[in-house]
């Protein structure tokens, strides 16, 4: 039975607990910064307007240039011919099949963090884009005129799609027990999906909207240091000012605020298993199968119902931080205020997933490029010469974890606390009115980063 | 471009104050960080590279005997786990990668030096029925 937490499924090694002094002095830093925060930071707000500079333009067109598009194209397409194949063909043990890593680890922790760094970097490596557009080109170039014009996008629907299909990947990935093969047939079906939801509305704007991975990975995009900008028909590459990109992120786009609650609710389900909630998501299955419910469905069932209960949590949170505030700002509805000041929580949610997952991350990316490239389907075959490799566990110590762990908690939680202050004071441009609005903001954000460091310090305890 | 301010609230915090807050919470800070990190380390009570251990794991059925024991050294310790079961199993301890062929009614040792800290399971390979879980304190 494999619905386990993921870094159980996957790793042999799990996390130390977070040593008790470093709970609390993380638990304080975050408390400090608070509220210290909020009488030092600026006045004025700084974070507003997207500013940015370009960078050189030999380096930018090259960049930019079709066969560096086309190249990644190909190669992502390659990547994602590969996860069909592997899962298919290759190996049930889901350490030794290719696609089990690249899936979970490889593109769903290391696309997060190579957009927070770099930016929107999903949308240049995107497999479903990449034969859309080709596909498209084809199109043009054989009936001689564009493809027919697509639906419009109901604006109701927003990031609703995205969210639900969040939430479809967790099931898939926490939940289901899944194998190489099941993996493999939902990446099948959600091509097909994906592929669907392009040729109704449009590429770009189902990407934008609808499509769960370039809707998620972008958001951790805009805290990301370069951007490409459009000036006419050319593109340029554009160093931002650090976290300028981010206001405004969920504004009048619904469903928004559901994508980031998916998503921190979804990491934090999985570290809850580890340790915090073990035991009564033990009694809650124990019980279901006492009902005469199957051991497989009860655990099913048991964990569905804790992983919607930790979601429906961090949506309570993030109501109450919201209803305080209304208190102060009396003019704006609740989902308008969810629209202005959702983007202040994208940071908590990289928090979240960096802390959980690092570790995982350094080891089964030594797995990723070493024994699964060159036998991906672990039938025996050493493509590369590396197929006996073994993963080093010992390459970051525990130490060095738990102030990973620790430290983008409460970096994490002060960007949150900064972003927020600053879409506060562009609203009143008044300093007292805009902090004492904030103040259940801060509540709420207080809870959140304290009971991520609670999952840690109570994990595999 | 300087925003207007409707009431001078701004004026709420003077400028030197608000530097006189900043530093002395970072300084707070780092008073407990060191106070917290060297108390810490004082908690744990290293056996040393030389330490040895011992433990004794049993299955019957495919499950463990008494529940999942939960095992703990700190790292360098050199350990030796004795494994038993009332039926042929393959054993298998995580992360360490080691594997052990049990006959039933035999024991057999697992031996190896803690050297990777962690937390890492114990288990039946066949079923993955966890039969203990090892944590290596740093």
């Amino acid at each position: 039975m494999l619905n386990l937490p993921i870094a159980h499924a996957l790793g042999a090694r799990q996390d130390l607990p977070l040593p008790e002094w470093l709970f609390i002095w993380g638990a304080a830093v975050v408390l400090v910064a608070s509220f210290v925060g909020l009488a030092v930071l600026w006045s004025r707000p700084r974070l507003e307007q997207p500013r940015s500079r370009p960078i050189p333009r030999q380096v930018s067109d090259f960049l930019l240039s079709m066969p560096i598009r086309i190249g990644l194209g190909l190669f992502s397409v390659a990547l994602l011919l590969l996860v069909f194949y592997s899962g298919l063909e290759g190996t049930e043990a889901v350490t030794r099949n290719f696609a089990v890593t690249f899936v979970f680890v490889t593109f769903w922790l290391g696309v997060p963090i190579f957009s927070v760094l770099f930016g929107n970097v999903f949308a240049a490596v995107n497999p479903w884009r990449a034969i859309a557009l080709a596909t498209a080109w084809g199109f043009r170039a054989v009936a001689g005129q564009p493809p027919p014009a697509p639906l419009s996008y109901p604006r109701r629907l927003g990031r609703w799609p995205a969210a639900l299909g969040l939430c479809g990947f967790l099931y898939l990935e926490l939940i289901s027990g899944f194998t190489p093969h099941s993996l493999a047939v939902a990446s099948l079906l959600y091509s097909a999906i994906t592929f669907l939801g392009m040729s109704l509305f449009g590429i770009e704007r189902w990407l934008e909207r609808g499509e769960s991975f370039s809707v998620y990975f972008s958001m951790y995009g805009r805290l990301g240091a370069f951007a490409v900008e459009r000036s006419g028909t050319r593109r340029r590459l554009v160093l931002r000012k650090p976290f300028t990109a981010v206001s405004g992120w969920a504004a009048g786009v619904p469903g928004s605020v559901a994508l980031l609650v998916v998503a921190i609710g979804g990491t934090s389900f999985d570290g809850s298993r580890e340790g915090l909630f073990r035991q009564p998501l033990g009694s809650l299955i124990d019980g279901l199968v006492n009902l005469g419910v199957s051991i497989d469905l009860a655990a099913k069932l048991g964990n569905t119902i804790f992983m919607l209960a930790v979601i429906g949590l961090v949506a309570a949170v993030f109501w109450l931080g919201l209803a305080g505030m209304r208190l102060e700002i009396k003019t704006q509805s609740l989902r308008e205020l969810a629209d202005l000041f959702a983007h202040a929580f994208i940071p908590i949610a990289f928090a979240y997933l960096l802390a959980h997952y690092f570790s995982l991350f350094t080891q089964q990316e030594q797995a990723q490029f070493s024994y699964l490239l060159s036998d991906p389907l672990g039938d025996g075959s050493d493509l590369f010469g590396t197929a006996g490799h073994e993963i080093n566990y010992g390459v970051v110590g525990a130490a060095g974890i738990a102030y990973i762990q620790a430290g983008s908690i409460a970096f994490g939680h002060a960007l949150g606390i900064a972003l927020g202050h600053d879409k506060a004071l562009a609203l009143f441009r008044n300093t007292r009115r805009s902090i004492n609005s904030q103040l259940f903001m801060l509540a709420a954000m207080i809870a959140l980063s304290t009971f991520a460091l609670l999952l840690l310090f109570k994990a595999n305890g | 471009m300087p925003q207007p301010q409707p009431d001078g609230a701004e004026s709420a915090i003077s400028a030197p104050t608000r530097t006189a807050i900043a530093v002395g919470s970072i300084a707070v800070l780092v008073v407990l960080f060191v106070v917290l990190a060297s108390g810490g380390e004082d908690n744990s009570t290293p056996t040393g590279a030389s330490g040895s251990a011992e433990f004794k794991v049993e299955a019957a059925d495919g499950a463990p005997v008494g529940g999942v024991q939960e095992l703990s050294v700190d790292q360098g310790t050199s350990v030796v786990i004795t494994v038993k079961s009332n039926s042929d199993q393959e054993v298998h301890l995580h992360g360490y990668d080691i594997m052990v062929d049990l006959t039933a009614g035999k024991s057999e040792r697992i031996e190896f030096t803690a050297d990777i800290d962690g937390v890492f399971e114990l288990e039946l390979e066949d079923t993955a029925a966890q039969l203990a879980s090892l944590r290596v304190n740093p």
